[in-house]
């Protein structure tokens, strides 16, 4: 087996560019067994042998309370294979003292360690030379100085690998004892009186290493600040490069949107005339293809978002959002912490719920994982750009912005609007637990390293295709099986039924003929009857069976809603038609005016703005809070309030319009 | 007794003492601890939370938080 080599360090201390500088793409994140916490692995060659490298979370001290943290004290501690050979601990030069403090509580666990000393040139900003060969002979350990984002001083980490000691600092005993005790027990006493105590030791230390040229404590210092933290210019920047960012999904993301949409059409007619029609071909064009179409088309939303989301937090300017927000999400229950996961909500509620693990407030975390799903998430994007296409024409607007912009950014706001209201429950509901806190590091700022942001972001969209594909492509599958049977020869009887109506009225034309066929044979389906039967539900809505249909199927996932239209208003598969413009030529029978109009449209927004319909985030809410609870009170909650607007808005609007 | 909420933008003090609080170990882990000089930087727009420097890194409190930190100012360091 390759030996193991642990990554331990400080946050923002370059140890994540170390590791995908040495593990480039030969990496994978997983989930610990019977936690929920992320480790990173990695495969590091080198010309001799291979290490298997883990990159465990940045910490600033083995006591931590969050999540995240815990993980790194378990690796330490674990009783077999896991636990590393050697470790390599990356010590940042500008922030010495308060990274030696970590060196100091891992020394004493007795594992062979090389120190590799980060920042130097950030140290020498500040006018501190640290001398690595004091260092090296206080600390006991090689000592090699390296720089990982430009790559130098890499070649030096291996032959300091062969020499790692058991460092000589030993400044406390029992640390193995009395860690395996916090973590048990969570018992905090003495913690704070021995921090103190090492914090002696690591003066004296620093003395011994780090010349100080200057008192030069605040010749760094980052203009930057000044204006990002403004009074008025704070916020306005900050809102403006939310707006960016929105602007930017939208409108990048159209292209190659399209591209996507387009290929999969060529390939559905492809398949259609080169292989014979029948059920196996109708299984591919209309059941398939769709399928994955369906999932393919948002991973360009997906991509750019968390492109920008990428950006922004190694810039270092996601900290800064978190800090001048923290008084706003305080006052509504939740953190400053929040705002990430909760803007990463926009992209998908997956990995946001995920990334709320940074919250050490136990009743906070739970508070913004809850609203995290009313935050529109990209899955709905294409709803909504399907449904307000229906039924707003394009050239409606109030001065320069477009009447379906305005209303795609209300149900944007109606979903951060219903997240307020219920984190005020939660604010209540908190009162009375463990005092809420922001203490938090803002690094830095740096020029996003691009490799970084890709590499993040690419590992964010495989895992959305590897989760929310297999369930749309089954769904898909379902669907398509439902919708193409029926119960006897209910489908048969149908389709003659039409025939003879057609046959008696010569004006129809053959494309009215197969749109007439299709809709028959439609409700005479398995699926029909399934849309039919929650009618009765939905019908106060202003929605018919076909949208039930939808619905039903949406929560799986939102985004089948598209697909599900798409095969449900599939016409003439040589004749392929757009989902939007067969359902705008749909009439109601009896009042003969468009069926799926403005008032359907805006009620169906409003309910997807507000539904769980997402069994990816049902089941994330349950690995994240351990129970069934919380996902089941969340469902329950969020569908009564979209059900009760949807019904408002149609009412409302169908009396106003 | 000044605590470090109360210290003006720019100004500079040294920790003398961590009032008992469930943050004291958090606190001092991110290296506030007496003898440490810390220099209030910047404030939020809202007037809360403060950013200081904590010899060398931007460190965000809370006012309450930064209230657990008795400081004794430094005269004449502000432009240190």
């Amino acid at each position: 087996m390759d030996e193991n080599i642990a990554l331990i360090g400080n946050p923002n201390c370059g140890k994540s560019t170390l590791f995908n500088h040495l593990t480039g793409l030969r990496q994978k994140v997983s989930n610990l067994p019977g936690t929920t916490v992320e480790k990173k692995y990695g495969s590091w060659k080198t010309e001799k042998q291979t290490y298997f490298l883990q990159d465990l979370p940045g910490i600033y001290s083995l006591y931590s309370e969050a999540e995240d943290e815990k993980v790194v004290v378990k690796a330490l501690l674990a009783n077999n294979e896991e636990v590393p050979k050697k470790i390599l601990f990356i010590l940042d030069a500008s922030n010495l003292r308060r990274n030696l403090l970590l060196f100091t509580q891992v020394a004493e666990l007795k594992i062979p360690m090389v120190v590799l000393l980060t920042m130097n040139d950030t140290a020498l900003k500040k006018n501190l030379e640290v001398s690595t060969a004091a260092l090296e002979n206080i600390l006991g350990v090689p000592v090699v100085t390296i720089n990982p984002r430009k790559g130098d001083g890499m070649e030096k980490i291996v032959p300091a690998l062969n020499n790692a000691r058991v460092a000589a600092v030993q400044i406390m005993g029992n640390t193995h004892e009395r860690l395996l005790a916090y973590i048990q027990t969570g018992k905090r006493d003495g913690i704070a009186a021995e921090t103190l105590s090492r914090y002696a030791h690591i003066e004296k230390m620093i003395a011994e290493c780090v010349i100080q040229k200057t008192n030069g404590n605040r010749a760094w210092r980052n203009r930057l600040d000044y204006w990002l933290t403004h009074r008025i210019f704070g916020y306005l920047i900050f809102a403006f490069i939310m707006l960016s960012i929105f602007q930017g999904v939208f409108t990048l993301a159209e292209y190659p949107m399209n591209w996507i949409e387009q290929a999969f059409a060529a390939l559905s007619d492809l398949t259609a005339s080169a292989l014979p029609a029948g059920q196996f071909t109708s299984l591919l064009t209309d059941g398939l293809i769709p399928g994955i179409a369906g999932v393919v088309v948002f991973v360009p939303q997906i991509a750019i978002l968390f492109l920008f989301i990428g950006l922004l937090e190694d810039s270092g300017y996601m900290v800064r959002a978190s800090f001048i927000t923290d008084r706003v999400m305080r006052r509504i229950g939740l953190n400053g912490r929040s705002v990430i996961p909760l803007i990463s909500g926009f992209a998908c509620a997956i990995p946001s719920i995920m990334a709320t693990r940074s919250i050490k407030h136990k009743g906070e975390r739970l508070a913004t994982m809850f609203v995290i799903p009313l935050m529109s998430c990209s899955a709905r994007l294409p709803v909504y750009t399907l449904l307000v296409s229906l039924a707003v024409p394009e050239t409606n607007g109030i001065g320069p912005f477009s009447l379906r912009s305005l209303i795609m950014t209300l149900a944007y706001f109606a979903g951060i609007i219903a997240a307020m209201g219920f984190s005020l429950m939660f604010k209540r509901r908190n009162r009375n637990s463990e005092p809420s806190e922001f203490i938090l590091e803002m690094p830095t700022y740096q020029v996003p390293r691009i490799q970084t942001v890709l590499l993040q972001m690419s590992q964010k969209c495989l895992s959305f295709i590897n989760s929310a594909g297999k369930v749309i492509v089954i769904i898909s599958l379902i669907l398509w099986w439902l919708s193409s049977h029926g119960p006897g020869n209910a489908m048969d009887s149908a389709e003659a039924e039409v025939n003879k109506t057609v046959a008696k009225n010569l004006a129809i034309t053959s494309r009215q003929h197969s749109i007439a066929l299709a809709e028959a044979k439609l409700e005479a389906s398995y699926a029909g009857h399934l849309g039919k039967f929650i009618e009765p539900a939905i019908k106060p809505l202003g929605y018919d069976w076909k949208t039930g249909i939808a619905i039903i199927s949406s929560f799986a996932a939102r985004e089948v809603f598209v697909g599900t239209m798409a095969t449900l208003f599939r016409g003439d598969s040589e004749n392929p038609e757009t989902i939007r413009e067969v359902m705008s030529q749909t009439r109601n029978k009896t009042t003969g005016k468009p069926l799926y109009g403005l008032p359907y449209a805006l009620s169906l927004m409003i309910f997807y703005a507000f539904a769980l319909q997402c069994m990816s985030t049902i089941a994330i809410m349950k690995r994240e809070t351990g129970s069934w609870k919380w996902p089941i009170i969340q469902f329950t909650a969020f569908l009564a309030l979209a059900w009760v607007s949807a019904w408002v808005v149609n009412t409302l609007s169908l009396a106003l319009l | 007794m000044v605590t470090a909420d109360k210290l003006s933008k720019g100004m500079t003090a040294k920790i003398s003492a961590l009032l008992p609080s469930p943050h004291e170990e958090r606190l001092s882990a991110m290296g506030c601890v007496p003898g440490t000089k810390i220099t209030l930087e910047f404030i939020a727009p809202s007037g809360d939370p403060l950013a200081f420097n904590v010899e060398g890194y931007l460190l965000g409190l809370r006012k309450s938080e930064a209230k657990l930190l008795i400081v004794e100012p430094i005269a004449g360091a502000a432009n240190g």
